[in-house]
């Protein structure tokens, strides 16, 4: 220790140390979920399982229910995604473009939802979808997450909206552009990134979301993580594990192909006043 | 003389308000064929309000603008045959200079092997040629304006309208670029509309200037005109350098090159209290015998005979009165 101490200098040496301490910290909980998810033999006083297999990947799968949840959660992230584009994006560029009176407090209002406790919002929400026959439904699920996600799809292209100079949607209709063509060949694909960062947030968000679904949706819709919370009562935690994986990938996928667009930047200009 | 070509643009009873004191109100205007006409005024004159609403980017209150024969004031912007070109942000980033050019020529339908030598003929036209596959990000200011030209132009457009397209450009590339643009106007031969607060550029590249104050046309003339005999005391301040002489209850305007000096020894009606050498010529601030300040200019070669505090004659050779 003393050696390597000397050999990194005084610094280095404990960013070395920091940097360990935080791969730790990160990738422990996710190592061990992997670990967990293939053992076969785990008893107490193990600290790594004796055997490993696909038992549990198998038992998941062939779990028709919960095979039908991974399915449920994933239509209903496509959907939420699409449906909140088409909703958020024309008031994303309202809010970019025109100033209008009142914009700051509109813009403030989608922060609402996030502002307060989420379980009363969802109770409120219940009450309302009884009356109108929407417990229970699949659409009744979709509008509770959009609730949830309205607020990064309004903000971060609303920002990238604004990065695109108001000169360089003209310059399209000089050149016999109509506003509607300027809009999909010019503004959208400039504000490309800041859009595919926000649908990223909604997928994803979408895709964990448990609070909601399990009160507005079950009894008929099973999302996967409204499902999760049976598997954990009552099934191993190996079981859990695998179904957690399951969860990840969507997400790991998605981070890898888009890693791109994901700076910090589109998100900032999205939150700037 | 361009101004018997034939009037290709008429505005008249132009009338923009943005508010009580913001606007222009019943302008009328004519710009003939082959003409660069400029708008020059200070900022909030209403000249870019003018160019805006003849390129489809202001709905007019009221007012005719008739280009080519053709009452144009109702049509949205895509609709006009007008070509502009913004001070800056013209072009649109995510597409590579063919792109930026192809876009209005694919909208219009036009040939691809047609469109390709009509973009290769307006790069050449603008200096840019073999920049086909760059981004604009990889180009400078000065290349960008001069894309943004060409733009415009492979298009044809019938009057081409230039809101201060060099304003964001170094002072250098500005004067090449005033050179460019009138080469182009003349080969093309090209109706201008051209939009500036810079009295110096509007002189250089114009065949006839409008100043602009507070939303009206203060004078429409040649150059030489508007310079030699400025129409009213706005016009006279701001183009070029001028004194102001009161004189009564006159206004005498008279530019400092239009006052010789000579050195009177003793007497005299002027005493130097300042010479500056600027390059080909030299500026000399004067006290006349009323105690106003005179600024001169004097040729280099003079100034051997003068220097600071020295008793001088000075004569007005040529003067206008308000």
């Amino acid at each position: 220790m003393k050696r390597l101490y000397y050999t990194l200098g005084k610094n280095k040496f404990w960013e070395y140390l920091l940097c360990a301490a935080f791969l730790l910290i990160f990738y422990g909980p996710l190592v061990n979920m992997v670990l967990v998810s293939f053992a076969e033999k785990y008893e107490y006083p193990n600290v790594v399982p004796a055997t490993y297999g696909f038992k549990w990947w198998n038992y998941v799968f062939s779990n028709g229910k919960l095979v039908e949840s991974i399915l449920v959660s994933l239509a209903l992230a496509v959907v939420v995604t699409l449906l909140s584009l088409v909703v958020c994006l024309p008031a994303a560029y309202a809010l970019a473009r025109y100033d209008f009176k009142g914009r700051s407090l509109v813009r403030l209002s989608f922060l609402f939802t996030n502002a307060f406790p989420k379980m009363g919002i969802y109770t409120a929400m219940a009450v309302i979808f009884y009356k109108i026959g929407l417990m229970g439904t699949f659409f009744g699920v979709v509008l509770v997450h959009i609730v949830n996600t309205m607020m990064f799809m309004v903000w971060i292209p609303s920002g990238s909206f604004r990065t695109v100079h108001i000169q360089q949607e003209e310059s399209a209709r000089d050149v016999g552009a109509s506003a509607l063509r300027t809009f999909f060949m010019i503004t959208l694909p400039m504000a490309k990134p800041g859009i595919i960062v926000a649908a990223l947030y909604t997928f994803l968000g979408s895709m964990e979301e448990a609070q909601g679904s399990l009160l507005i949706g079950l009894p008929n819709v099973h999302t996967m993580p409204s499902e999760l919370y049976g598997i954990i009562m009552s099934f191993p935690d190996t079981a859990g594990a695998v179904f957690a994986i399951v969860l990840l990938v969507p997400s790991v996928v998605l981070m890898i192909v888009f890693r791109k667009y994901l700076s910090a930047s589109a998100l900032s200009n999205g939150l700037k006043m | 003389m361009k101004n018997n070509s034939p009037v290709k643009l008429a505005i008249s009873g132009l009338t923009k308000k943005f508010s009580a004191n913001e606007g222009v109100a019943n302008i009328n205007l004519e710009v003939h064929q082959n003409e660069l006409l400029t708008l020059l005024g200070p900022s909030g004159c209403g000249k870019t309000t003018i160019l805006r609403a003849i390129g489809g980017f202001n709905k007019i209150d009221s007012g005719k603008i008739v280009l080519d024969g053709k009452e144009i004031q109702n049509l949205a912007p895509e609709q006009r045959p007008t070509g502009m070109v913004f001070q800056s942000y013209n072009l649109w980033p995510h597409m590579t200079v063919y792109e930026n050019m192809a876009f209005g020529l694919k909208l219009r339908k036009e040939p691809k092997e047609k469109m390709q030598e009509e973009i290769r003929a307006m790069l050449q036209l603008v200096n840019m040629s073999g920049s086909e596959k760059k981004y604009p990000a990889q180009l400078s200011g000065g290349q960008q304006q001069r894309i943004a030209i060409a733009r415009a132009l492979v298009l044809k457009p019938s009057l081409l309208l230039l809101d201060e397209p060099f304003s964001a450009l170094d002072a250098k590339i500005r004067g090449q670029m005033r050179e460019e643009l009138k080469r182009i106007q003349n080969e093309a031969g090209l109706t201008v509309l051209f939009v500036t607060h810079d009295q110096e550029e509007a002189m250089a590249v114009s065949d006839r200037i409008a100043v602009m104050h507070q939303g009206n046309i203060e004078q429409l003339a040649v150059p030489t005109e508007i310079y030699n005999a400025p129409a009213s005391r706005f016009v006279a301040g701001f183009i070029g350098e001028m004194n102001f002489i009161s004189h009564g209850s006159e206004t005498l305007a008279v530019r400092p090159e239009d006052i010789s000096i000579t050195s009177g020894g003793a007497g005299g009606n002027g005493e130097i209290e300042n010479i500056m050498l600027l390059g080909h010529y030299a500026q000399i601030f004067l006290r006349a015998a009323s105690g106003e300040t005179l600024k001169v200019f004097l040729p280099k070669e003079r100034l051997a005979d003068f220097t600071q505090g020295q008793r001088v004659h000075y004569t007005i050779t040529r003067q206008t009165v308000f």
